[in-house]
C-alpha cells in the first residue's frame, strides 16, 4: 500500500509495467500517486503510456526524485540483475497489490513484489521479494515461493508448495500439494507438476516431462 | 461465538482464516482440536489446539467446522461421531461468489475467488477450494472436494465423496461416480463411474475400485 503522496517509479514502460500502473491506481489512494516509467527502448522517450511519462532511461533514476520503485519486467533474471544493482544503491522498493486480489492476513510479501487482480494467496504462505503473481492465480495454503519468481495468470499451485528464486511458471499451469520446483527451472503453459522439479530445468506437458 | 475446528493442518487454517475475514474478529472465538498429540497445547494461526477429537464433548463450544481436506476424513468423523447436538455451520469466504437460487447443504466450505454458479446445490461437509468455478445447475453431493481452479461446466452431476484434483476441468452435463477421484489438471470429457481414479487429457481409467482409496488420500491436503 502506498501512502497518498508517494512518487513511484516504474522500471520498464511494457505491457507488464502496465498492468502494475493499472493495480496501483485501483487501490483507494491510487489516483493520488505520482508514477512515471523509465524504459531503456530509445524509440519511447518523452511519450505517454496510460497518460503517465517516459521519464528517461533506467540509469536516469537517480536524477528524478521518488519514494519507491518497482522494476516492471517480467523477465526474471533481467528483473533480478536490474534489482540487484538497485539493493546495492539503496534504492527503496515498493509492492503493488491489486485490491481485487486475496491476500490472507499472516502473508507476508517481500518489496518489488506485485500481486494482480483475482489472485489468491492463502494463510501461511511467504512470498519473496521481486515476485510475479499474476492475474487469477491461486497461491494455496503454506507456500514458499522466493525471489524473483513468476507464477503467470490462472496457475494454481497446491498446498505447502515450494518454489525457488527466479522459478517461472507458465499460463494456466497446475502443480499438485507438496511439490518443488527448483531455482530457475520453467514449467510450460499448461503443464501439470506433479512430480518436483529440479533447478534449472524446463518441464512442459500433462503430467509435465523434462525437455531441456 | 465459539467454533470447534477438528484439524489443525493446512486445510484446518484455511478455514480459520475464512471464518476471520467474513466475521467481526471479536464475535468470533476459534480454537482446534488434533489428533497429533505433539500439537497439543501448540498455536496455529494464533489460535490454540486445546485436545484431540475425543475431547469434543468437554469442551464448549457454538459449532463445528470439520477441516479435514480428505474426504473420507470428514466422512469416517461422522459416522464415528454421535454429531445429533453440534451445529455444523457453513465457512463462505466473503470474495466468494454465490449465484441466485444457489443451496449449500452443511459444513459446508467455500474459499477465496470461488465461484457457483445459478441453480447449483452442494451437499453436506463438502469443500469447494480456492478459486475454482462450478458451472450452473450442478448437483454436488456430501463429502465432495472441488480442488483449487477446478472448473465444472453446466448441469455435472458429481457423486458422494468425489475428489476433483488441482487444476481439472469437467465438460457439461457430465457425471461424475461416488468416491471417484479426478487427477490434477486432468480433463473429464465423458462420464466417470463410480469408485474409480482418472488422469490425463482426456482424462483416462488408471486405477480400479479398491485401489483409490489411498491415492485420494495422497492427493488432498
Amino acid at each position: 500500500m502506498t501512502s497518498s503522496a508517494m512518487r513511484i517509479a516504474i522500471l520498464g514502460a511494457g505491457g507488464h509495467a502496465q498492468v502494475i500502473v493499472d493495480a496501483l491506481r485501483a487501490n483507494p489512494d491510487g489516483a493520488n500517486t505520482i508514477i512515471f516509467f523509465l524504459d531503456d527502448d530509445p524509440s519511447i522517450q518523452g511519450m505517454q503510456r496510460m497518460g503517465i511519462p517516459i521519464a528517461g532511461l533506467l540509469g536516469d533514476l537517480p536524477s528524478i526524485a521518488h519514494d519507491g520503485v518497482i522494476v516492471g519486467i517480467g523477465d526474471n533474471s533481467i528483473r533480478r540483475n536490474i534489482a540487484a544493482n538497485l539493493t546495492a544503491c539503496g534504492e527503496y522498493f515498493v509492492t503493488a497489490i491489486h485490491p481485487r486480489a486475496v491476500v490472507a492476513k499472516d502473508v507476508q510479501i517481500g518489496v518489488g513484489t506485485v500481486v494482480f487482480a483475482n489472485a489468491v494467496v492463502n494463510t501461511g504462505s511467504r512470498i519473496g521479494t521481486h515476485a510475479i503473481l499474476n492475474t487469477a492465480c491461486t497461491i494455496d495454503h503454506h507456500n514458499q515461493l522466493s525471489d524473483f519468481v513468476h507464477i503467470a495468470p490462472g496457475v494454481h499451485l497446491g498446498g505447502n508448495v515450494v518454489v525457488d528464486e527466479g522459478a517461472f511458471v507458465g499460463i494456466g499451469a497446475a502443480v499438485m500439494p507438496n511439490r518443488t520446483i527448483g531455482a530457475w527451472a520453467t514449467v510450460g503453459a499448461g503443464a501439470l507438476v506433479q512430480r518436483d522439479i529440479r533447478a534449472g530445468i524446463t518441464a512442459i506437458g500433462v503430467p509435465a516431462r523434462e525437455i531441456a | 461465538m465459539r467454533i470447534a475446528i477438528v484439524g489443525a493442518g493446512g486445510h484446518g487454517q484455511l478455514i480459520a482464516d475464512a471464518i476471520w475475514a467474513s466475521s467481526d474478529t471479536a464475535s468470533v472465538e476459534i480454537f482446534f482440536l488434533d489428533d497429533n498429540p505433539t500439537l497439543l497445547g501448540t498455536k496455529r494461526l494464533g489460535i490454540p489446539i486445546l485436545g484431540n477429537l475425543a475431547a469434543l464433548s468437554q469442551i464448549d463450544h457454538d459449532a463445528l467446522v470439520l477441516g479435514f481436506g480428505d474426504n473420507r476424513g470428514r466422512q469416517q468423523f461422522i459416522e464415528a461421531h454421535d454429531t445429533r447436538g453440534e451445529t455444523f455451520i457453513n465457512v463462505i469466504h466473503p470474495r466468494a461468489s454465490l449465484g441466485r437460487q444457489v443451496t449449500l447443504g452443511k459444513g459446508v466450505f467455500v474459499s477465496a475467488n470461488a465461484v457457483i454458479s445459478t441453480g447449483s446445490s452442494v451437499g453436506n461437509f463438502s469443500v469447494i477450494n480456492t478459486g475454482c468455478t462450478v458451472g450452473h445447475h450442478n448437483r454436488i453431493g456430501d463429502f465432495v472436494h472441488v480442488g483449487p481452479g477446478v472448473h465444472t461446466g453446466g448441469d455435472v452431476e458429481i457423486g458422494d465423496g468425489v475428489f476433483l484434483g488441482i487444476g481439472s476441468n469437467i465438460m457439461p452435463q457430465r457425471t461424475i461416480g461416488a468416491w471417484s477421484t479426478i487427477g490434477a489438471g486432468s480433463l473429464a470429457h465423458r462420464n466417470v463411474l463410480a469408485g474409480v481414479t482418472v488422469v490425463g487429457v482426456p482424462a483416462r481409467e488408471i486405477v480400479k475400485p479398491q485401489a483409490h482409496a489411498a491415492l485420494q488420500v495422497e492427493m488432498a491436503i
